[in-house]
């Protein structure tokens, strides 16, 4: 693997999941500039938007609905602070949520389709 | 849909950097990009020479494509009887079908599917390549990806210190 051309490089960087790239930023430079550039960014969510972290409120604030959160959008919005949740108890209704005004506590119900180290990034989520 | 110059029976003959002939239904060389352009501008009389994939590769990019052919033509007729079971049915085995081709490979052979099917634009097969690899990767840890793709570091001591900190949940 050692002569692989940078567009394969991209192939397979684009198709790992999000913790695996935070750990290979410090690979080398070229790979922390080609991990950290918008445009990769973009062909790593379209590739990957299926993962999914199904989020509860805590048990204390009364609201059993559960909610789902896209994780490589979670990721990729690192410096922005909206992110979408969806509400899945009832069809087709969205909640916007801008993370910086999120004070609820959350609990983690299931990682769908992503691994499970992935829940570390919702620690990031209410950091 | 095949292109007007496609046709059923005639076969193209591609010429693998080691010489060897292989030949290819036209109606399964327009899985790739190359030959179906090739083959739009019909300049694929006589040989292909395929000079970036030897005929170890060039033998499973063919069984792959072949395959996927006979996999679309039978599915073009299930979906013509509505069968729409056995269409989900099909495409779980054709999903099967393509992890055990790949996972057979060893790495160099899935390195040398990945350049080839890149040469010869074939995305589904890149596609797979390239998730395999990806697969094989994303447990290591920096230093066996630059002992693995053959990567000297650039950052000094501090900064690569400075990234692992920001970046230090990725490495629990």
């Amino acid at each position: 693997m050692s002569d692989i051309p940078p567009p394969l490089i991209v192939e397979i960087l684009s198709r790992l999941p999000v913790k695996a790239l935070c750990r290979f930023r410090c690979v080398s430079k070229p790979w922390l500039a080609l991990i950290n550039h918008p445009r990769f960014s973009k062909m790593h969510i379209s590739r990957t938007h299926k993962q999914r972290l199904i989020l509860q409120k805590s048990i204390a604030q009364r609201d059993h609905s559960l909610y789902s959160v896209e994780l490589e959008i979670l990721s990729c919005l690192r410096n922005s602070i909206h992110v979408e949740i969806e509400l899945l108890a009832e069809d087709e209704n969205f909640k916007d949520v801008e993370i910086g005004s999120i004070q609820d506590e959350w609990v983690v119900k299931e990682c769908i389709r992503g691994e499970s180290c992935l829940t570390k990034l919702y620690k990031w989520f209410h950091n | 849909m095949s292109t007007p110059s496609v046709s059923v029976n005639r076969v193209l003959k591609l010429k693998s950097s080691d010489g060897e002939i292989f030949e290819v239904k036209q109606t399964v060389a327009v899985q790739s990009g190359v030959l179906k352009q090739m083959m739009e501008d019909g300049c694929t009389e006589g040989e292909i020479p395929l000079n970036n994939v030897d005929s170890p590769t060039l033998a499973k990019i063919i069984e792959w494509c072949n395959k996927h052919h006979d996999n679309d033509v039978e599915g073009r007729v299930l979906s013509e009887e509505r069968e729409k079971e056995k269409e989900k049915e099909k495409a779980a085995d054709m999903k099967k079908w393509e992890s055990e081709f790949i996972d057979a490979l060893n790495r160099d052979e899935i390195y040398f599917l990945l350049t080839g099917s890149n040469y010869m634009d074939i995305k589904e097969l890149l596609d797979c390549a390239a998730q395999k690899v990806a697969d094989m990767v994303k447990g290591k840890t920096p230093e066996a990806i630059r002992e693995m793709f053959n990567i000297q570091s650039d950052f000094t001591e501090e900064e690569e210190e400075a990234i692992r900190k920001e970046n230090q949940w990725a490495f629990d």
